[in-house]
């Protein structure tokens, strides 16, 4: 299995603004992985750092992917429709110069179609357009030297071209149009954006079993071991996302993905992409958590390996001895509740609160929150 | 409701204005203060420079039991501390659980309001509340492409930060926020800062919800409210 993680952007804690800084960054916490936003126009003067980005990812290890217009009307009128297309130029050309392993989309409002096939096939079409377009940008091995400045170019695919799930209703961008479309597209990449499926789907994201239904539904549609996800916390309401929350103020948790992953993620290759308001810090709260669910995951393993050996030892049945270990933890268990049990009444007292917020006398948004509360 | 002596009291903002004091902030938090806030500012003093050492600020004292973080996005290009404590005090904040405002402060230069609007952009994720001040809306309209009448409804839409307002003395305030629209007109004349300290003052003790937010839109827009003869 390979995973990569990173920040969607540079880091908050680089001092420095500029791509290759925030690469240098990330790399020193550990991460792997970066996605460039293109939210905004792309200058010229932006392409020297993109390339000097391109050149530090092909020489390391590290996973460079490019995000391209938050805002995009694809389904809307011919006006719309190329007003996004050469936004999306823009960003598959910078994303050429940068390595980008992954170009992610949105494809916007459902405009002037229903949800439905014919949506889907619109989709489709313009979707295999562009990674055409991804490919001529790409250009031939031919031209091999015409590239010399671009190693990538010859020595790599082209870029991926990302469908992201949307998070609101009323935008195209279900897991099962995306799934559809990249199942017809070859080239293109589903973008799982965790935030905008837990939103959607009214808060489906729950448990390591959830994950695994959703990873099940990907493979039998769209039959790829390759997946990009973004994960980030978020406050939704009928089915649609409010807006983004650092993970640990969300319900939804990462601690059921990265069980999934440990246990069962061993046919993909995955990147995931932490676009939360504390970009780096949850990205290396996701890496931790990862690696304790893969520790915890071994020792499991380790565990009924020892068991076997001993039963086989003993002569008796593994799961025999595994109802004697856990009756002998119960039986332990119970015993030390007995001795504990007098202390944990004296300490029966009110959890201490924060001092900085519970305490003080200041008024609080919790007190009084609202049904429709806006943050 | 206001207390019976007409100030908020027990609301808590830390500024991170400079040290001159005329930035969208620091204006915004001396309405408050006026109003009653207890406010915290940052660069404390005449005397004080944008060189000062950002990394000897304890944010998680100074952000304390704090409502509102209130910065502007003039602040990052005043040098490169500036910029330092700007992207911390939002990532405290964040951490700390205090809602960050970013006063869009009226363009000086289109190169620079440019790079200020970038920059807000980068970290849209961390902030709760945008004002827009209103001789900004256009400046930001050029450089997205956006026709002014859509854009708080597509800065909002975009990039799902909780509440996108705006104040002019003549049309009222406009608020954008993730159920919908409130508009309200006002006639009292304040000045959008003014309003914006309001809005802040009144917000923690209404409830972030939508009546609430319709009451101290409307509080915020009265003369008496404001301080005003």
């Amino acid at each position: 299995m390979s995973l990569k993680l990173g920040p969607a952007g540079v880091p908050l804690s680089c001092k420095g603004r500029t791509i290759v800084e925030g690469m240098d960054d990330i790399t020193v916490l550990g991460l792997d992985a970066m996605e460039v936003q293109t939210v905004r126009t792309i200058q010229p003067q932006h392409f020297d750092q993109y390339w000097q980005a391109g050149i530090l990812s092909w020489k390391s290890e590290f996973e460079m992917n490019m995000h391209g217009p938050y805002y995009a009307e694809l389904l809307g009128n011919k006006r719309e429709r190329n007003r996004t297309l050469s936004k999306m130029e823009t960003s598959l050309q910078a994303g050429k110069i940068v390595n980008a392993r992954h170009l992610t989309f949105h494809v916007g409002p459902y405009g002037e179609f229903e949800p439905g096939s014919a949506a889907n096939e619109q989709v489709a079409n313009i979707m295999s357009g562009v990674v055409e377009r991804v490919e001529e940008v790409w250009g031939e091995s031919e031209n091999e030297e015409d590239y010399a400045a671009f190693p990538w170019l010859t020595e790599e695919k082209p870029s991926l071209v990302g469908i992201e799930t949307s998070g609101r209703q009323e935008l195209w961008g279900t897991v099962e149009e995306v799934l559809e479309v990249c199942n017809h597209v070859e080239g293109t990449v589903p973008v799982l954006n965790m935030g905008h499926i837990h939103a959607r789907g009214f808060g489906r994201l729950r448990t390591s079993e959830d994950y695994a239904e959703l990873f099940d539904q990907a493979r039998e549609t769209y039959g790829g071991s390759t997946f990009y996800c973004h994960f980030s916390g978020v406050e939704h309401r009928m089915g649609n996302t409010m807006h983004y929350t650092q993970i640990k103020k969300s319900d939804l948790k990462f601690e059921p993905f990265a069980e999934f992953l440990a246990e069962e993620g061993d046919w993909m290759d995955i990147t995931i992409i932490s676009d939360s308001p504390l970009l780096e810090h949850d990205a290396m709260y996701m890496r931790q958590h990862y690696d304790k669910a893969r520790q915890r995951l071994l020792e499991i393993r380790a565990r009924d390996e020892r068991r076997e050996k001993l039963a086989a030892e003993q002569g008796i049945d593994p799961e025999e001895l595994k109802k004697k270990e856990i009756e002998a933890a119960e039986a332990r268990k119970a015993q030390q509740e007995g001795v504990v049990e007098a202390p944990k009444e004296a300490i029966k007292a009110p959890a201490a609160q924060s001092p900085s917020k519970k305490n003080s006398k200041m008024i609080s948004f919790e007190d009084g929150k609202d049904e429709d509360d806006i943050f | 409701m206001e207390d019976s002596d007409g100030s908020v009291g027990n609301i808590g903002m830390v500024c991170l204005g400079g040290p001159n004091r005329i930035d969208g902030a620091s204006k915004t938090c001396i309405n408050a203060s006026k109003l009653g806030a207890e406010v915290r500012y940052i660069l404390e003093g005449e005397g004080h420079e944008w060189s000062f050492d950002q990394g000897g600020i304890e944010w998680s004292k100074e952000l304390g039991p704090a409502h509102w973080l209130v910065n502007c996005s003039s602040t990052p290009l005043m040098s490169e501390n500036a910029m330092g404590a700007w992207s911390a005090s939002m990532t405290f904040a964040e951490l700390e659980g205090t809602k960050t405002v970013m006063v869009i402060d009226s363009p000086e230069g289109d190169s620079e309001f440019g790079s200020s609007w970038g920059l807000v952009i980068e970290r849209i994720r961390q902030i709760h509340l945008i004002f827009v001040h209103p001789n900004a809306l256009r400046a930001i309209s050029a450089a997205e492409g956006i026709p002014t009448s859509d854009l708080l409804e597509e800065i909002r839409s975009r990039s799902l930060v909780p509440i996108v307002c705006t104040y002019n003395s003549i049309s009222g305030s406009v608020i954008e926020h993730a159920l919908g629209r409130i508009c309200a007109t006002s006639n009292s004349g304040i000045e959008p800062l003014q309003w914006l300290a309001g809005l802040l003052c009144h917000l923690p003790k209404v409830g972030s919800g939508i009546t609430g937010l319709e009451e101290a839109a409307m509080v915020a827009g009265r003369k008496k409210w404001a301080g005003l003869k």
